[in-house]
C-alpha cells in the first residue's frame, strides 16, 4: 500500500524526534460544547499497541473524548477543546493538521455498525479506492486478508457481492472492523463496539481486539465491565463532578479492579454508583 | 398541530371512549375516498369512449374534435424529459451543497432556504411570464418546447431542492461519521454513500414534481405554445396535454368528449410512469438498502 510512504506534514517541523514509548498523548484537554464544558484536564500516555479500556457513566464525555484524537468533532459545530494531543507525537489538535491522513492511521469503530449500503467487497474497497490502491488483485488480496483478520472471510466468501446490510449486526461489526483495518491504521478506536451484539458476537470480537492488539493501538470505551477486565491492559475512569467529565483514575486495569484508589472507582467498579 | 392536541384534550373523556371521535376521522377518510373517486368514474366514463389506438397514433384535426393527440404526447413527453434532464442534477447538487457545506442554522442557509419557499409558492403564471421573458425573448429560444421545458424546471426547482436537501440532512450520523472516519472525499460520499441512501424519498420528490409539471398549463401558454403539429425539434412550438385538454373544453364547443379522453389518458399515463420510476428504483436498490432503516 503507498499510504505509508507519504510524509506527515509535521515530520519536517517537529525535531528532535525522541523515541517515546507512548503512541498517544493527551495533555490536560478539555472539551466544551457550544458553552457547556463536558471535558476537563484529561491526561493520558497510551503505549504503542496496548488496550487501554475508558469506562464511566453515561453522558461523561467518553464519545466526545475519542472524538477529539479522529477530530470527528470538527463535524459537530461551536466546539472549543484546549490542551494537546500527540499521536506519533504530531499535534492532532492543530488547524493545520492533515486530517486524511490522520484519519487514515487512526480507525474508528462505532457503537452501532455502520456498514455504507454496498456490497460487501466496496465496503472494504471504497476507502481503499479513494486512497490510491488502483490494482484490482492487491484490492482483492486486502478484502481477503482483512475479511480473514475478523474472521469473517470463511462466512462470506461466496457473497462477497450481496449487500453488506443483509449481514448480521455481528458480522456487520466485524465487517467495520476490516473495513477500518483495510487502511493500515495505527490506532483504533473503539466506542461501545460490542454494545449491539449478543454474546456470541461479543466474544468473537473480544478475541479479535486482543489478536489486533499485536499490531495496533486499541482505545476501547465500553460500558461492560468485566469486558474491561477480560482485555484491557489499563483502565482509565471518567466521572462527572459537578456535570463536568474528568478522568479520575488511570493505571494498570488489575490495580484498578483489585485495588482501586479512588472511592468513587472502587465504588463504580462495584456497582454501587450508577 | 398543538391546537389539534389541545381541541382533542377538551373532548370529554366519556366521549372519547366512545365511537363518536372514531366514527369521525372514518368518515372523512370515507369521504375523501369517495371524492377521488367519483372524479375518477367520470373521467373513465367520458373518457373512455374516447380512447383508441387512433386517439393515441393520429393527429388531431378539426381543432382537436377528432382524430387523435400523438404530437401532443410527444410535445409533453418532450417537455417532461427536458425539464426532469435540466432539474434533476441541479436539486441533487444544489441540495447536497446546502446540507453538507452550510450548518442548518447559518445564516447563509436560513436565506437560501427562505428564498427557495417563497419561489415554491409563486403562482405558476408568473414563471410563464418569467420563463416568457428570459427563454423566450432574452435567450430567444422563441416558443419552443426547450423554453416551456426550461421554464417548467424553474417552476419544481425549488420544491425539489428544498425536499432533496431535508433527504440529505436526514442521512443517518452513522453514515456520515463512517465516511469521514476513513477519509472519504465528499465527492465518494455523495455517490457511493448518499445518494444509494437518498434515493427512495429523492424519487418520491421527483415524482411529486413531475406530477405538478405534467398538469402544468399556465407556464407553459406563454412558453412552450400551444401549436398541435408535430414538432420536428424542441426549437418548435409544441402543445403540452393540459394546455390540450383546457383548449378543448374553453375554446372548442363540441371537444369535450376528447378532452375526456386526453385527460383519462394523461392519468393513465402518470399512473404507468410513477409505478415504474418507482418499480425501477426499488429494483436498483432492493439489493443494497433493503434492510436499512
Ligand atoms: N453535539 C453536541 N452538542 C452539545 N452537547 C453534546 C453534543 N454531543 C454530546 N453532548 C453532551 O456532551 C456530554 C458527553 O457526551 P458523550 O456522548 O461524549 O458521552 P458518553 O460518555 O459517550 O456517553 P455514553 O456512554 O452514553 O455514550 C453529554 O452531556 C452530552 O449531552
Ligand atoms: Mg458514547
Amino acid at each position: 500500500m503507498t499510504n505509508t510512504t507519504r510524509q506527515h506534514p509535521h515530520q519536517a517541523t517537529k525535531l528532535p524526534l525522541t523515541e517515546s514509548k507512548n503512541h498517544l498523548e493527551i495533555k490536560n484537554l478539555s472539551i466544551t460544547y457550544h458553552t457547556k464544558k463536558i471535558l476537563e484536564n484529561i491526561s493520558m500516555m497510551i503505549p504503542r499497541h496496548s488496550i487501554t479500556a475508558i469506562i464511566g457513566p453515561s453522558g461523561c464525555g467518553k464519545s466526545s473524548f475519542l472524538s477529539c484524537i479522529n477530530r470527528l468533532i470538527d463535524l459537530t459545530p461551536k466546539t472549543q477543546f484546549s490542551g494537546e494531543i500527540y499521536f506519533n507525537q504530531h499535534p492532532v489538535l492543530n488547524t493545520k493538521s492533515d486530517l486524511i491522513l490522520l484519519r487514515k492511521k487512526i480507525g474508528t469503530i462505532f457503537q452501532k455498525p455502520n456498514p455504507f449500503p454496498m456490497s460487501i467487497k466496496k465496503n472494504i474497497q471504497i476507502a481503499l479506492k479513494e486512497h490510491g490502491t488502483k490494482d484490482s488483485k492487491e484490492l482483492d488480496r486486502i478484502t481477503r486478508q482483512v475479511l480473514q483478520d475478523v474472521g469473517l472471510y470463511d462466512e462470506v466468501s461466496d457473497r462477497l457481492n450481496d449487500s453488506a446490510l443483509h449481514l448480521s449486526g455481528g458480522q456487520q461489526q466485524r465487517l467495520c472492523i476490516a473495513r477500518a483495518i483495510a487502511l493500515q491504521p495505527e490506532l483504533l478506536l473503539m466506542d461501545e463496539p460490542c454494545s449491539a451484539l449478543d454474546p456470541i458476537s461479543i466474544n468473537i470480537i473480544e478475541n479479535l481486539i486482543t489478536r489486533l492488539s499485536k499490531q495496533y493501538t486499541i482505545l476501547i470505551v465500553t460500558h461492560n465491565l468485566a469486558q474491561a477486565r477480560r482485555i484491557s491492559s489499563s483502565t482509565a475512569v471518567f466521572w462527572p463532578t459537578n456535570g463536568i467529565g474528568e478522568l479520575i483514575e488511570y493505571g494498570a486495569t488489575e490495580q484498578i479492579f483489585e485495588q482501586p484508589k479512588n472511592q468513587i472507582t472502587a465504588d463504580y467498579i462495584r456497582g454501587y454508583r450508577a | 398541530m398543538n391546537f389539534l392536541k389541545k381541541i382533542i384534550m377538551l373532548v370529554p373523556y366519556k366521549l372519547k371512549q366512545s365511537h363518536f371521535v372514531s366514527s369521525f376521522f372514518w368518515m372523512t377518510a370515507i369521504m375523501v375516498t369517495l371524492l377521488f373517486f367519483w372524479m375518477l368514474s367520470s373521467i373513465i366514463g367520458d373518457g373512455f369512449q374516447a380512447l383508441s389506438w387512433e386517439f393515441i397514433f393520429d393527429n388531431p384535426s378539426d381543432s382537436g374534435r377528432s382524430g387523435g393527440i400523438a404530437p401532443i404526447l410527444i410535445s409533453t413527453v418532450l417537455i417532461l424529459l427536458i425539464c426532469s434532464l435540466t432539474t434533476l442534477p441541479l436539486a441533487i447538487a444544489t441540495a447536497f451543497l446546502i446540507a453538507e457545506f452550510i450548518p442548518e442554522n447559518h445564516f447563509f442557509s436560513i436565506i437560501i432556504k427562505r428564498s427557495l419557499d417563497i419561489l415554491a409558492s409563486i403562482p405558476s403564471i408568473v414563471y410563464g411570464l418569467f420563463g416568457n421573458i428570459v427563454f423566450c425573448k432574452m435567450m430567444g429560444l422563441g416558443f419552443s418546447i426547450l423554453s416551456g421545458g426550461l421554464t417548467l424546471a424553474c417552476m419544481i426547482l425549488p420544491i425539489l431542492i428544498l425536499t432533496s436537501e431535508q433527504t440529505f440532512r436526514s442521512i443517518s450520523k452513522a453514515h456520515r461519521q463512517g465516511s469521514e472516519a476513513l477519509a472519504l472525499s465528499k465527492f465518494t460520499t455523495l455517490f457511493q454513500v448518499y445518494l444509494p441512501c437518498a434515493i427512495p424519498a429523492l424519487t418520491a420528490g421527483f415524482i411529486l414534481g413531475l406530477g405538478r409539471a405534467t398538469a402544468e398549463t399556465a407556464a407553459l401558454i406563454f412558453t412552450s405554445g400551444y401549436v398541435d403539429r408535430m414538432p420536428d425539434s424542441v426549437m418548435d412550438s409544441g402543445r403540452a396535454l393540459s394546455i390540450h385538454i383546457y383548449d378543448l373544453t374553453m375554446n372548442v364547443p363540441g371537444g369535450s368528449n376528447n378532452a375526456y379522453g386526453t385527460a383519462l389518458l394523461m392519468i393513465i399515463i402518470l399512473l404507468i410512469t410513477n409505478s415504474s420510476i418507482n418499480w425501477l428504483t426499488q429494483r436498483w436498490n432492493h439489493n443494497l438498502t433493503a434492510q436499512n432503516d
